[in-house]
């Protein structure tokens, strides 16, 4: 575990993250999630030098929307939902996806497995975003009367279904890594032997699944924020969506400010040219992206160079230890 | 007896895919907004009767209320997404083969560099770089007052080129990561090395002999690649204001009208990979299912 560390990659991602995390956390519990507001700017005493918006480094660090808001603060409140929320879909999806796909890959060669794999390979013409968009949208775009739900349960519930969405295609994925590897000659053996199946996925199976897992569920976690980022795109955000009815009604608000719905929230300011309300929160889930490729690639490589399942590579004598033997000398000489 | 099998397989197969596709359209019946509720068969059985009946489908635009007949138009937001579509796949897989050709020529070193460059970028959310398209052509707009190119538009004035352009960025870098790492596993075949030794100039061993290969390989990827696409397709539609099948699965949806824009979306789609299956059948005489 120390020497993870020392992967650079890994430990740029898990800073990200700890830092996101930490600072949104700070300011929920310390600071009351409070949103920052600068309208006006006054220069000298009651003389009015701008109002908002302010470009990044110009008042604020992110610069502020039409009202003023900091986006920072937002970025920062939305920073647990963003990181959580995906870090518990990946999960879930990954650990169903594991109970289900490993006996899956044990009967792959039964008949009805191909059925199954047909019916799920649907999810490849419909994009998943579109299937959460449209189960959700009854639970989570605000109806006329207002919410009957809490945001809890409308967070538990999104969290449900995008995780199972994601489950079939990395089910459908570990079966078939498994069964490949069932083919392989140990495996045969130890079956002979009398392993039953369970020490066969103990034994055998798992240390050689253990780099493609770590792989699966940095899939699992881009897939899911990336739908995520859809369904903020399209004003669908993270617990729901606050609408407001009526005349000179506001454009529909989040209740998190996760980044994906930060993003949602400002697009319609793309015409007004205040580009940096979409490019912080955008950077900020592309940095996220970027550190979960990071701390995948880094514990994949701490995973291979503490391997025990790859076979010692045959190293050659190395070319000193052929010079100091003769290679070459006379037998009269050697008779002496 | 083989053949039986064979058509068994063919008939089973796209009835299972209908099967999967209706149980997704009729989903939302299944949420209200307190939780999760059993809507009730007759529900269910309206929805079927009405697809039996497709003349008589409408939908309803959410904004204005206003009750249409789904039948004439679907045609037209079908011809505006393919279009999209198919230059974007055009456009991608070109660009991909010019680009990766173009690196061959090159050190083998930058090889590496260029495929580990592409993972990361392959990653980055397609609604950044629809966003992001976006937010410079205001800029340019706005800073050089240039609009040499239209980003949203309805009816006639619908933009097509750049929702193309942005569309095909992701399956190009799929395609450009997927090719170099071909070329550079084909340049090790004994072939390579014989057309090597004959004195064959590099770039007509590339282009003549394995790019044949490559295609066929290319072509085992072909699902993931469409499944990509028509992702980005719902994301590009809906941010570059199209009026496109997705307008039908996203805005306009009702289950009977979602079933029938899926089933839409999904015919083409599986009668192009079953051609290529075909071609590639009489090409490397090896069956394959895409």
């Amino acid at each position: 575990m120390k020497f993870l560390f020392k992967q650079p990659t890994f430990l740029l991602g898990v800073l990200f993250i700890g830092i996101m995390l930490l600072s949104s956390f700070i300011h929920a519990l310390f600071f009351d999630s409070v949103i920052p507001k600068t309208p006006y700017v006054y220069s000298s005493e009651n003389v009015l030098d701008r109002a908002a918006p302010f470009a990044p480094l110009d008042h604020t660090i992110l610069g502020t929307d039409m009202a003023g808001n900091h986006l920072l603060f937002y970025i920062i409140q939305g920073a647990k939902y963003t990181i959580l929320g995906t870090f518990v879909i990946a999960f879930m999806s990954f650990a169903l996806a594991l109970i289900i796909g490993t006996p899956m890959g044990f009967y792959q060669q039964k008949p009805w497995f191909k059925g199954v794999e047909q019916t799920i390979s649907v999810l490849y013409f419909i994009p998943a975003s579109l299937i959460a968009y449209n189960f959700l949208e009854p639970l989570l775009i605000e109806p006329f009367e207002g919410f009957p739900t809490t945001l809890a349960y409308r967070i538990f519930v999104e969290v449900l279904v995008i995780g199972l969405l994601l489950v079939p295609p990395a089910a459908i994925l570990i079966a078939n890594e498994v069964s490949e590897l069932l083919k392989r000659e140990y495996i045969q053996s130890s079956r002979v032997l009398g392993g039953r199946k369970w020490h066969l996925f103990r034994r055998h199976l798992l240390p050689h699944l253990r780099g493609r897992f770590i792989q699966l569920i940095s899939i699992q976690s881009i897939q899911a924020l990336l739908i995520l980022t859809h369904l903020g795109v399209f004003e669908m955000f993270f617990g729901g969506t606050d609408r407001s009815f009526g005349l000179g009604a506001e454009p529909p608000t989040p209740f998190t400010y996760d980044w994906a719905s930060i993003v949602g929230m400002y697009y319609d300011t793309i015409m007004t040219n205040l580009p940096w309300l979409l490019i912080a929160p955008m950077t900020f889930l592309v940095l996220f992206v970027m550190s979960i490729i990071g701390i995948s690639y880094g514990i994949q490589k701490h995973l291979q160079s503490t391997d025990r399942t790859q076979t010692i590579p045959f190293q050659p004598q190395s070319k000193e230890s052929f010079s100091k033997e003769k290679s070459f000398e006379f037998i009269e000489k050697r008779a002496e | 007896m083989n053949w039986i099998r064979f058509m068994k397989k063919e008939v089973l197969y796209p009835i299972y895919l209908m099967i999967g596709i209706f149980l997704i359209s009729i989903s939302p019946l299944f949420m209200t907004s307190v939780g999760l509720h059993w809507p009730g068969l007759e529900n269910i059985t309206t929805v079927f009767t009405g697809l039996l009946q497709p003349d008589s489908l409408t939908y309803v635009n959410p904004k204005s209320g206003v009750e249409r007949e789904l039948f004439p138009i679907i045609f037209k937001a079908f011809g505006s997404s393919f279009f999209v579509l198919s230059i974007a796949l055009v456009l991608a897989f070109l660009a991909a083969l010019v680009l990766s050709i173009v690196l061959r020529m090159l050190t083998d070193r930058l090889y590496k560099g260029v495929i580990s460059i592409a993972s990361l970028f392959q990653s980055v959310p397609d609604v950044v770089y629809v966003l992001g398209s976006q937010i410079i052509l205001v800029w340019i707009y706005v800073e050089l007052d240039l609009k040499f190119a239209k980003f949203t538009g309805a009816g006639e004035q619908e933009a097509i080129l750049v929702p193309g352009i942005v569309l095909s960025i992701l399956p190009g870098i799929f395609f450009l990561k997927s090719m170099l790492s071909m070329l550079e596993e084909e340049g090790y075949r004994p072939y390579v090395e014989l057309a090597k030794g004959k004195g064959l100039h590099p770039l007509w061993i590339t282009i003549v002999h394995m790019l044949r290969n490559l295609f066929v390989r290319l072509a085992f990827q072909l699902k993931f690649i469409i499944s990509l696409m028509l992702s980005n397709l719902l994301i590009v539609e809906y941010l570059f204001n199209n009026f496109g099948m997705t307008t039908f699965l996203l805005s306009y949806s009702q289950p009977a009208v979602f079933f029938v824009t899926a089933i839409m979306f999904f015919i083409p789609v599986y009668i192009f990979l079953k051609g290529v299956e075909v071609a590639l059948y009489y090409a490397t005489k090896q069956e394959v299912s895409l």
